[in-house]
């Protein structure tokens, strides 16, 4: 039986509870998502003790599945307001799956001024003091925690970023080399642990007695399946182009598409693109003697990850991706690849989603208070994060409150959360997903791909509006089951191609828990999971309001197709038509 | 006529001139299929076309100062840009050999 862990802060308690009843069936998102809806009132601060913070791993978690390490974090978002779940990978959740861990559930509050961390083994979970943490950045926090409980633990922390209750807050978790290089970076849910009193998460699976299985050898079979799609596919398969040459290979790509959004969302193709590319980027890891292949995260065969480092050969960052490189890159304008490393590095030591931070300074910058192209001026804005400054509190709450504070309209935020690295005006489908899904502009929400979208009849040109509606509603649902199941989202690439890959994601919950459930049934689970999420954004006071872009994307064409978002509100108002 | 040529990924060192971006002389009327040949690529190589960054196929036919990207299968990766654009190649590909 699966266990969920209680902390009670308030109380400094601890309790450990069978997950059972209505909880029984439920991982990752889903179990994330439930807990909120179920037990966060709407109306309530996302700071105060009411607020609660639930960690969960999937349910797929501590088995040998290739590429089930992901982490859900959920809360209700400082950031949107609303429900918030926020994926990341590192060596937690396999280890958390290993211990026999569903979640744990952070409720209530330390008192003033006080911090702890909560140590899990397979003993039991117990809060320790952290005051001798208080203001250390990730990775002095890490090495400390380390030097303390041993390398291998599995550590989910938060910087001063999230200690000072900054909405672009991120909650870092330790990667396979025990970095603090993965981020749970969107919605601000490092600012909820800092609420709570919450330094770090330290989970050591020594001794851990593992999974159990209803039938192993099928588990084994359907692994097997799952492990060689994802080895087949040119995307995913070793060698392929994840793996080569990182997320980042998306810069040549979504340029040339004209949706490579550029200077805080006013162009659609960067001409220094090519210095920020994968491409580039790859030669100068290999040049350098970085890491170009490397496992992120427990279990990860697609291995998209990747070691940074400097020229001298210093270590800079890891998981250096896509979506960093652009809203440091691009979107300011920055064409000097070092110099967004060290924005990465110091996002992952602060605690701040690099999504968030880059949209913020990019609208910093287009207010006029540095400009845009301003590497050093973007390093210096960082620094006035960290060090809390009025500056630094204004950027680090987000592109929104920045936007407010410097009087600017041309705001790219849906919910309130900065939008990532694709324009919606050219690239319509994934517009519809950043206005209409209940986390927020958010690019993991509907980016991944079901088998359906294949029979979804025609031609879904990203250009035009037609179409767009039923692929990013598919693509929603079905992230849902990848999220719970605590599954990559770059499995999808695979097993939208390769159809033994996808029926190994049911068969494999089968054999795990013994749920007699087919795929069918699981999306209509998932459906379940996004109707929660969307009941408690209405009770905490959204409409259909929130579900729209900005107007600037209505009315300004975007370079060079001269194209709008021009997907009809009616439509938007039918994402959700289930 | 001239037109500007991006490689994606490992294309760049497949071609017969390495190197990431090219310009090539064209016989007016030229189709992508002439820029293939003209780098010494295979079509197996090249999943996803865009021309002036709008989905293409082999038998798009070029304007002068046009801009082609070729990606790899192993680059053809963003679902909602490459699953559209591969779409309209597979139907093209589809149409060509009926006829």
């Amino acid at each position: 039986m699966r266990k969920l862990i209680r902390v009670d802060m308030a109380k400094g308690k601890v309790r450990s509870d069978d997950l059972v009843g209505d909880y029984g069936h439920l991982g990752g998102r889903g179990l994330t998502s439930t807990i909120v809806s179920r037990e966060v009132p709407p109306l309530c601060h996302p700071l105060g003790p009411q607020n609660k913070l639930a960690v969960a791993a999937g349910l797929l978690a501590g088995t040998t599945c290739a590429n089930s390490g992901r982490l859900s974090i959920g809360g209700k978002s400082p950031l949107t307001g609303g429900i918030k779940e926020s994926n990341v990978g590192g060596n937690a959740a396999n280890k958390l799956g290993r211990l026999g861990i569903a979640g744990i559930v952070v409720e209530n509050q330390a008192s003033q001024g006080k911090l702890f961390y909560l140590l899990v083994t397979k003993d039991g979970a117990q809060l320790l003091s952290a005051d001798a943490y208080k203001g250390l950045k990730n990775y002095d926090l890490a090495a400390s925690l380390q030097e303390k409980h041993g390398g291998k633990v599995g550590i989910i922390s938060i910087g001063p970023a999230g200690e000072m209750r900054m909405s672009a807050a991120s909650v870092a978790v330790t990667d396979t080399n025990g970095r603090p290089a993965r981020h749970a970076g969107r919605g601000g849910m490092g600012a909820v642990m800092g609420s709570k009193g919450l330094k770090a998460i330290v989970v050591d699976d020594t001794d851990a007695s593992g999974v159990t299985y209803h039938s192993k050898e099928a588990f084994k079979e359907a692994a097997a399946a799952f492990r060689d799609a994802l080895r087949e596919h040119p995307v995913t398969k070793p060698g392929g182009g994840l793996a080569v040459y990182g997320t980042n290979v998306l810069v040549n790509l979504i340029n040339e598409a004209g949706g490579f959004p550029t200077r805080n969302f006013t162009d659609g193709r960067f001409e220094g693109a090519q210095k920020i590319s994968g491409e580039t980027m790859h030669d100068v890891i290999k040049a350098r003697g970085g890491t170009t292949t490397h496992s992120g995260c427990l279990t990860c065969i697609i291995q998209c990850s990747n070691i940074y480092v400097d020229k001298n050969k210093n270590y800079v960052t890891s998981g250096f991706e896509y979506e960093t490189i652009w809203a440091n890159g691009a979107n300011c304008g920055v064409d000097d690849l070092d110099s967004i490393a060290q924005v990465d590095r110091l996002c992952d030591d602060y605690g701040l989603d690099t999504i968030e931070t880059g949209c913020a300074i990019a609208v910093a910058m287009h207010a006029g208070v540095k400009k845009f192209g301003d590497a050093a001026g973007a390093i210096e804005l960082l620094h006035e994060i960290g060090k809390g400054t009025p500056l630094g509190r204004i950027l680090g709450n987000g592109a929104a409150v920045t936007g407010q504070a410097f009087g600017i309209s041309h705001v790219p935020v849906v919910k309130r959360q900065g939008l990532p690295a694709y324009d919606p005006r050219a690239i319509k489908g994934i517009g519809v997903t950043y206005a209409t899904s209940p986390m927020g502009a958010d690019h993991t929400a509907g980016y991944a791909v079901a088998t359906n979208i294949l029979r979804v009849g025609g031609f879904v040109d990203p250009l035009k509006p037609e179409g767009q509606v039923d692929l990013s509603r598919n693509l929603q649902i079905a992230t849902v089951i990848l999220d719970s199941a605590g599954l990559c989202v770059f499995v999808a690439f695979a097993i939208l191609d390769i159809a033994k890959g996808l029926e190994a994601i049911p068969t494999m919950m089968t054999a795990r828990y013994g749920w007699n459930l087919s795929l069918n049934d699981w999306l209509e689970w998932a459906k379940e999971v996004l109707r929660k999420e969307r009941a408690f954004n209405r009770a905490a006071g959204f409409t259909p309001a929130d579900d729209r872009l900005p107007e600037f994307f209505l009315n300004e064409p975007l370079p060079p197709h001269k194209v709008v978002f021009d997907v009809p509100e009616k439509e938007l108002d039918e994402v959700f038509n289930f | 006529m001239q037109v500007t040529v991006l490689l994606g990924g490992p294309l760049r060192h497949e071609a017969r001139t390495a190197g990431q971006e090219h310009e090539l002389s064209l016989p007016r009327g030229s189709l992508v299929e002439n820029v293939l040949s003209a780098l010494g690529l295979s079509p197996e190589r090249v999943k996803l076309i865009l021309v002036n960054g709008r989905g293409a196929t082999l038998d798009t036919i070029l304007d002068a100062g046009d801009r082609v990207a070729l990606f790899p299968p192993e680059l053809s990766f963003n679902t909602f840009v490459s699953l559209s654009f591969r779409r309209e190649v597979v139907e093209a590909r589809k149409r060509r050999e009926k006829t």
